[in-house]
């Protein structure tokens, strides 16, 4: 396995006029970072631009300092110099190669020697757990299987950036989770900058600290995943978000908040125990109590009511901020029950959320929170 | 819609009953055997093969500027390109001859350094390049646009060099459209007459090729022509066969 890098910082600045992008962004070293926006919005172009498949009218795009592009000097390094992988929707594993073949591909094209190639390949298809897989063609392998394959050629081919175009879209829901667990685990050991195109928030909170959102070929919002999701500014984001987070770490019944709050869930397939993670439920699926529950299967949280507003049919009702900054929690309620709770913004209520309710994911961890240690 | 293309089907299989028909079966082995026809077997075959072999060399990059490039007039490009799948051979052997010929616009000059092409060999080659290069092209064409540019987008990333892309990505991918237009390329250069009695003239075991032996013979020996033409229909029917196959396997 590779040794933990610090390469990969990004900063760029780029515009394609006809198709209406103009798209600023810098990333740290090791950094992921989730790309959400509408179909449309410029998410894949960004992609392009950056793997140098499309040529920006306008702009500069460096790499650990390196310009790759830049219009005013008339740079623009092909993207076979660039370090620069993309790892697409379909795993477009080459259909005359085996599986081995393929994940030796990048290397191969890079200078190694036939036998340090595929000793790489067999390296990354065991990291892959896909060795059994090493002499198959693509023809003979799943949707999940490629794609894993797909991952081990891009890593193998050792890039400062990956850049992933909704790697798991075309997946079978059951494979999904496995192939975003595999994600989580290659891109923490090798600590690699990596931007995701995604239109699932899971994949953003499991993957990404990070969250940016494209609108209109442009940035909109800006900011760390939960955030971003929990308290969307941009329309888009609140259309795909609005949802309730509580972040923490994974127990077997769901997990226990920072502050030793246990909350109840339904634990995703890929939910590993001690693991960040992160609780979502709908605000509709939220009931608001007067008094605390008692005696019913359900989680329950004290919250002090910081705004009532009106949602079409409904009323949302939201909390106070946490203590430590992060968005409150809400609820979507009809107008007759806030009636009928005669609700005021400073009122102590309980917010109440059945278990079933509660979908248990697997979070990437944020600035500040340790990060486990490279095996 | 049945009857029409019924009589259709007959409307093609029948000549060639008729002329399986009128196969001479108790001397075909001495007939298709003779030093001519052997000469001419032999030459068609040697030459059908240099031009395939040139069909390919001269044909692919050709067939991956039409596929891949994109510039003005590209249409047009393609549209004179593919101008000997329409024009008649023979005056495509005309054409050749005012090129390669002695006094053409390059064979004069090839003449002066003792090159001399028209009436060789190396015409028929010529001449049967020129009328198979088409096949070639929109055969491999055909693949390149079905394969589309994905692979090599995801080649290119991954750190190969563009001729590294062709070699390793491009090429294998397009493989079977490449072996299919290889295949007609062989079996229209095998099957040239027009441009080869013009450019290249008809002189036994040097430009005298198997069409040209047949149309000869059928003045004089009729069951000559009938058996080689036979051998023709054979070689055609492999042709159409393998490609088939392949067709269905390479799914092109």
């Amino acid at each position: 396995m590779t040794a933990p890098r610090r390469k990969g910082a990004v900063e760029l600045d780029l515009a394609v006029t006809d198709r209406d992008v103009r798209i600023a962004l810098r990333l740290m070293p090791g950094e992921v970072v989730a790309v959400l926006g509408p179909n449309g919005a410029g998410k894949s172009t960004l992609l392009s631009l950056i793997a140098g498949l499309v040529r920006p009218d306008t702009g500069t795009l460096t790499l650990d300092g390196t310009p790759l592009v830049d219009t005013s000097r008339r740079i623009f390094v092909p993207p076979h110099r660039r370090g620069v992988v993309l790892l697409a929707q379909q795993a477009l594993l080459f259909p005359h190669l085996t599986a081995r073949g393929n994940v030796a591909f990048g290397p191969r094209s890079t200078g190694s020697t036939r036998e340090d190639a595929d000793r790489a390949a067999l390296q990354w298809l065991a990291a892959v757990d896909a060795t059994e897989f090493a002499d198959r063609r693509p023809a003979q392998l799943s949707g999940g299987q490629a794609q894993r394959i797909a991952v081990a050629r891009a890593l193998a081919a050792d890039p400062h950036l990956l850049l992933l175009d909704e790697p798991m879209a075309a997946l079978d829901i059951a494979v999904a989770p496995a192939l975003r667990q595999l994600l989580r685990r290659v891109l923490r050991e090798s600590a690699r900058t990596a931007l995701l195109v995604t239109h699932d928030i899971l994949d953003a909170l499991a993957l990404a600290e990070r969250t940016v959102v494209i609108e209109g070929g442009r940035i909109v919002e800006d900011g760390p995943t939960r955030d971003v999701l929990a308290r969307p500014r941009s329309a888009f984001a609140a259309r795909l978000a609005g949802i309730n987070l509580i972040p923490g770490t994974a127990t077997v019944t769901g997990l226990t908040t920072a502050a030793g709050t246990p909350v109840r869930g339904r634990p995703d397939a890929d939910l590993v125990v001690g693991e960040p993670a992160v609780a979502l439920f709908n605000p509709n699926a939220v009931a608001v109590h007067l008094d605390p529950p008692t005696g019913s299967p359900r989680n329950h949280f004290p919250v002090t009511i910081a705004e009532i507003e009106p949602r079409g049919a409904d009323v949302r009702v939201r909390a106070t901020e946490n203590p430590d900054g992060t968005a409150g929690l809400f609820a979507d309620l009809t107008a007759a029950s806030v009636a009928d709770l005669d609700l005021v913004p400073g009122q102590r209520v309980h917010f109440a959320v059945k278990a079933t309710e509660v979908g248990v994911h697997p979070r990437a961890t944020a600035d500040g929170e340790p990060r486990r240690s490279i095996r | 819609m049945i009857v029409p293309a019924a009589v259709t089907a007959c409307f093609i299989l029948l000549p060639l009953l008729a002329m399986v028909l009128r196969v001479d079966w108790a001397h075909f082995g001495a007939l298709v055997t003779s030093e001519s026809s052997l000469a001419a077997l032999s030459l068609s075959l040697r030459t059908a093969l240099a031009s395939t072999v040139l069909c390919v060399l001269f044909g692919t990059p050709m067939a991956l500027v039409l596929a891949r490039a994109r510039f003005r007039g590209l249409n047009v490009l393609r549209s004179f390109v593919l101008l000997p799948l329409v024009l008649p051979p023979v005056v495509g052997g005309i054409a050749l001859l005012y090129t390669f010929g002695r006094r053409g616009l390059l064979g004069q000059w090839l003449d002066v350094i003792g090159f001399r092409i028209a009436f060789s060999t190396t015409a028929v080659v010529l001449a049967q390049t020129f009328v198979a290069v088409p096949f070639l092209i929109l055969s491999l064409e055909g693949a390149l646009r079905t394969a589309g540019q994905r692979y090599e987008a995801i080649a290119a990333t991954l750190g190969a060099r563009p001729t590294t892309v062709l070699r390793r990505v491009t090429i294998p991918l397009v493989l079977p459209g490449l072996l299919s237009g290889a295949v007609l390329a062989f079996a229209r250069a095998l099957g040239e007459f027009g441009a080869t009695l013009t450019f290249a003239g008809s002189l036994q075991g040097v430009t005298r090729t198997l069409p040209l032996e047949i149309y000869l013979q059928r003045e004089g020996d009729a069951d000559a022509a009938v058996a080689l033409s036979l051998v023709l229909v054979v070689v055609a029917v492999l042709i159409v066969i393998a490609t088939r196959s392949r067709r269905a396997e390479g799914g092109l």
